[in-house]
């Protein structure tokens, strides 16, 4: 730095003085917080825009009947390319996306991670499914998993609760966190082991993060739970 | 508190104050600078984890910064203001001169385009290397270089600027 950089650099310095109010981590949080809150409620006057203008455009179009009434949604059923399972996709459930390739059982793959079946169910809650060999019990094979969902995404080490369940039949544990440990954002982690393949379904709604929308999101994800059927 | 809040609460205490005045070289503005500091860090939050993996969370929170500064001037949702007149630069007392140089310098950066403004604020005031600048602004050291000579150049002829410069050096 020569000189006339160093001069500069100490105008700046005495430019930008001190800054009257402190950023805190807290605050930055809540930001967070508010933003999800705003998105959310930007998605829903979307979709409520959207499904208001439908019936408009279809009427424009000269198709003011509408499709033939089909009763029930028929039931979908899809059958995971990796992980030997099938799903009979519940109403409002759909399939995102398959796993581009077999998880390796390590770590505790996300939504985003390209090892897991994601679905997405009603009001933005979504699911998604990794699978692996392993040589545990259930009861340990649920510890691994809350071990390692601490490690990776920052979970508390004790789940909020831990269930019994089914899955497909096959004895299963639910557990409740939130992900961070204290941020309210609830993440569901279902687990079974089905003839030595271990199972983590993981659940949580992106969009919606109030307290109120959790019940709405437990239900959907026990409904997308009683819908798998474990091959084999 | 777990090990990422932890780590996100230190990192926003120790880094808080440098960054609110990097932000306000380049936004003028105490409200916005904050702002945009926080901004910044809402965007790091939910990436924390990997950032540290594979960043170096300073370099990172900073390219968000800068980033953040760099779409609010596309949208325009505050508009850029140039400075009102300048206090007379014989203004007596520790005070006055401290905002006579706050307004001459927002001043002479905001004659500058906003890269030059960005590069000049990061190599000249944080005193980033110019790698790390290049790494924040994702360009070519080369960008970085002649950019920042382009933004020296220009503040050479600020004969306020040169001014204060000169009396510093008395």
């Amino acid at each position: 730095m020569n000189g006339v950089d160093r001069q500069l650099r100490d105008l700046l310095e005495t430019a930008a003085g001190e800054p009257p109010h402190r950023v805190s981590a807290e605050a930055v949080r809540r930001r967070v917080i508010r933003r999800r809150v705003v998105e959310f409620a930007a998605g829903a006057v979307a979709v409520a825009a959207i499904a208001a203008l439908i019936p408009v455009g279809i009427g424009a179009l000269g198709h003011a009947h509408g499709p033939p009434n089909s009763g029930p949604a028929a039931a979908r059923m899809v059958t995971s390319r990796h992980y030997g399972y099938t799903e009979t996709l519940p109403a409002g459930w759909r399939l995102v996306t398959q796993a581009k390739r077999q998880w390796n059982g390590k770590g505790a793959p996300g939504d985003g991670d390209n090892v897991v079946d994601l679905f997405k169910g009603p009001g933005g809650v979504e699911a998604w499914v990794v699978a692996a060999p392993t040589s545990k019990d259930l009861a340990a094979y649920a510890t691994r998993t809350v071990r390692v969902a601490g490690a990776v995404h920052s979970c508390p080490k004790v789940p909020q609760s831990n269930r019994a369940i089914t899955i497909g039949g096959a004895p299963a544990r639910v557990l409740d966190t939130q992900c961070p440990a204290g941020s309210g954002f609830l993440v569901e982690i279902a687990v079974t082991v089905h003839h030595g393949i271990g199972f983590a379904i993981g659940s949580q709604n992106p969009t919606g993060i109030t307290p109120t929308d959790q019940p709405a999101d437990r239900a959907a994800f026990r409904k997308f739970l009683a819908g798998i059927r474990l091959q084999r | 508190m777990d090990a990422k809040a932890d780590g996100f609460a230190q990192f926003v205490e120790a880094r808080q104050r440098a960054l609110q005045r990097t932000a306000w070289l380049l936004t003028g503005d105490w409200a916005l600078a904050e702002d945009l500091v926080q901004t910044a860090l809402v965007r790091s939050w939910p990436r924390w984890e990997r950032i540290k993996r594979r960043d170096d969370p300073e370099i990172y929170v900073r390219r968000a910064m800068v980033n953040s500064w760099a779409s609010w001037r596309r949208r325009r949702w505050w508009g850029e203001q140039a400075a009102g007149t300048v206090p007379d630069s014989q203004a007596v007392g520790d005070v006055a001169t401290e905002v006579a140089v706050r307004i001459t310098v927002q001043r002479a950066l905001r004659s500058l385009p906003a890269r030059q403004r960005a590069v000049l604020v990061l190599r000249v005031f944080d005193d980033l290397s110019e790698a790390q600048v290049a790494q924040v602004l994702d360009c070519a050291v080369g960008t970085v270089k002649a950019t920042l000579a382009h933004a020296m150049a220009r503040l050479r002829e600020d004969p306020r600027l040169t001014g204060l410069m000169d009396r510093e050096t008395q």
